[in-house]
């Protein structure tokens, strides 16, 4: 890895160079809650926030798109070549993308996804947990990858790590300055108090097993309250569900192919033609949830987005720990 | 190249099988193996996953679709020369080299029939590789049958010994059950279980409705029939086709598995140790 330094005082600049490359997305606070937009202007961007509502996988795989148009039965494929910079990305959020890369990148590769994120940058930047973070449990307290730049917190300055060849090009311009032992040293402190801080635990170790083997009455208790209402897909991270529909247009001649974010959680999920539904029971879908998140492998990246948002209140790490036997 | 772009194939030929199944041809080559799927597109319409009921030794390419939803009452309004979008092969197929030199033994219910003619095609047209080919067909009645004149013929043939099981009895499955009653049965597809020996050294390709499989599975389980050497094809929602969308994945716990990208060809033991597989 290269380091180097950026004063606060000096990171406007950096702001301008970035919206040099594109259409910078940045933290906003709107209404009480914190969510990625696109700014004109640093001053807009709230750099010391928690976590945004919807993780940044907006940017890459938009809660609607259009992926073809459609003329009889001639498909072109809508393909997005926008350049763009996400401003502020919190390591549990850059881990998240990481994951998300694994099923979009992996052979056959997902196009749409693709472009965006080789015409995206990512700038990282150190968090301010809350209690219901618990990124240090499933190993995602900290990016080793998936930035461009990411800047750590020092006070007046930032130490700057360099995760690629355009956030090298970025570290060339004359503000920012080489990071010397004392900024390293500084860091390693400010990001070990930053890590105590999150003191929400999870013991995922044989969760998977535990899962399989919960009974029907347990499962039936942990549900008890669920709405499946799909919140805790729509604002994780690494929920990769989709659909897809056809539009037409009202001369039924042209039209487009669209897909939109799906849940898991919803009762047509897994609704075949016919009427066969495969999942029916919130019961069967949250089996598969959990499954998915941390039971085969820990695809949960710790943000506590499911937590925070559930209108029923529903604890993601309570749900677990209930599983285990070892709530409280 | 986008995956999700479908490319054009034009209908060569559109035939009735059943009041609610018809044949399609497609001009297209895919070199597929028996057991693959592709998804279908009407443009307007949608989307949807259709396994190909012909093998890749016989062209033209053929899938055969039961009238059920949108997309598929869709495809039954087709007409030769009209064009559908076609994406694919995907999912794994049938492994048929590796069955070579064994006996087969073919389980199919109802539109099962469809997959599991890809790999009887395979297997006629490379008769000499394969030892006794065994074709187990549950139908409900004879107007339902898939592929009447095939599986007629080759109910006289020395190439595929057929047995065949009905649930409603009309003149034709009376007429073969009289015919023919140590292969001709009322009742569901389990019962011509009783009618064949089970070579333990054969392989066991199974297709029919999500409910058929763990009655089949339990007839093979009980004669002590391998599990590794059952082959079951699964239907599950499949909108993407390849492990993205996430709508067909299976499983619980540390075993999940993606039916369009892992499958839809699953064997015996992913079916013993993957929670839901065959219910």
């Amino acid at each position: 890895m290269r380091y180097a330094k950026l004063s606060k005082a000096d990171f406007p600049k950096l702001f301008e160079a970035l919206k040099g490359y594109g259409e910078v997305f940045a933290p906003v606070e709107e209404k009480g809650k914190v969510v990625f937009r696109r700014v004109e202007n640093l001053k807009e961007a709230k750099l010391e926030y928690t976590r945004t509502l919807l993780p940044p996988k907006k940017l890459f795989l938009p809660p609607e798109e259009e992926i073809l148009s459609f003329e009889g039965e001639t498909y072109t494929e809508k393909l997005d070549g926008k350049k763009a910079v996400l401003l502020g990305v919190h390591a549990c959020d850059i881990n998240g993308i990481l994951k998300l890369d694994r099923v979009f990148l992996d052979a056959p590769r997902d196009e749409y996804y693709a472009r965006r994120r080789e015409n995206t940058l990512v700038i990282g930047l150190t968090c301010v947990p809350d209690k219901y973070c618990f990124c240090t449990s499933v190993g995602s307290g900290y990016a080793s990858s998936g930035f461009d730049l990411f800047l750590h917190d020092l006070g007046k300055e930032y130490l700057v790590r360099i995760g690629s060849g355009e956030g090298y090009r970025l570290s060339k311009a004359e503000y920012f300055k080489e990071a010397g032992e004392a900024e390293m040293k500084l860091a390693a402190k400010l990001e070990e108090r930053r890590k105590g801080r999150i003191k929400r635990k999870i013991n995922l170790a044989g969760m998977g097993d535990l899962i399989e083997t919960e009974g029907k009455e347990g499962w039936e208790e942990l549900t008890r309250k669920c709405l499946a209402c799909g919140t805790c897909n729509l604002v994780c991270p690494t929920c990769q569900c989709y659909d897809v529909s056809d539009l037409l247009t009202l001369d039924i001649r042209k039209g487009s192919r669209v897909r939109r974010w799906d849940s898991c959680m919803l009762k047509r999920h897994a609704l075949v033609a016919g009427g066969l539904n495969f999942r029916p029971t919130v019961v069967e879908r949250t089996l598969n949830r959990l499954s998915c998140k941390v039971g085969e492998e820990v695809r949960c990246v710790g943000c506590g987005r499911c937590t925070v948002y559930c209108p029923a209140g529903i604890d993601f790490v309570e749900m677990l720990s209930t599983i285990r036997g070892v709530a409280k | 190249m986008n995956e999700l772009l479908p490319r054009q194939a034009k209908v060569l030929k559109v035939e009735e099988q059943t009041p609610i199944e018809k044949l399609i041809q497609l001009d297209a080559s895919l070199n597929h193996q028996p057991g693959q799927f592709i998804e279908v597109s009407v443009a307007g319409v949608g989307e949807a996953p259709i396994s190909i009921c012909s093998s890749p030794t016989r062209k033209p390419m053929e899938i055969c679709v039961r009238k059920v939803g949108r997309v598929t009452s869709a495809l039954h309004r087709l007409s030769p020369g009209d064009k559908v979008g076609i994406r694919g092969p995907y999912g794994n197929g049938f492994p048929m080299e590796k069955m070579k030199g064994h006996d087969l033994i073919l389980v199919s219910g109802g539109l099962g029939m469809a997959p599991l003619r890809g790999v009887l095609q395979y297997a006629l047209d490379h008769r000499k590789d394969y030892k006794e080919i065994l074709l187990l067909y549950g139908i409900r009645d004879y107007s339902l049958m898939l592929f009447k004149d095939e599986i007629m013929k080759l109910m006289d043939s020395k190439d595929c010994r057929v047995y065949l099981s009905y649930e409603k009895e009309d003149e034709v499955c009376k007429n073969l059950r009289k015919k023919c009653p140590e292969r001709v049965c009322e009742g569901v597809v389990t019962k011509l279980f009783g009618m064949v020996d089970l070579n333990p050294d054969a392989y066991a390709v199974v297709c029919g409705p999500p409910v058929m499989y763990r009655f089949v599975f339990k007839e093979f389980m009980d004669r002590n029939f391998p599990p590794e050497r059952i082959y079951m094809t699964m239907e599950r929602r499949m909108k993407c086709g390849i492990g993205k969308c996430r709508h067909c994945v299976v499983g619980a716990g540390t075993s999940m598995r993606y039916v369009c990208k892992d499958g839809p060809v699953f064997t015996g033991v992913d079916a013993l140790q993957i929670k839901g597989l065959i219910g």
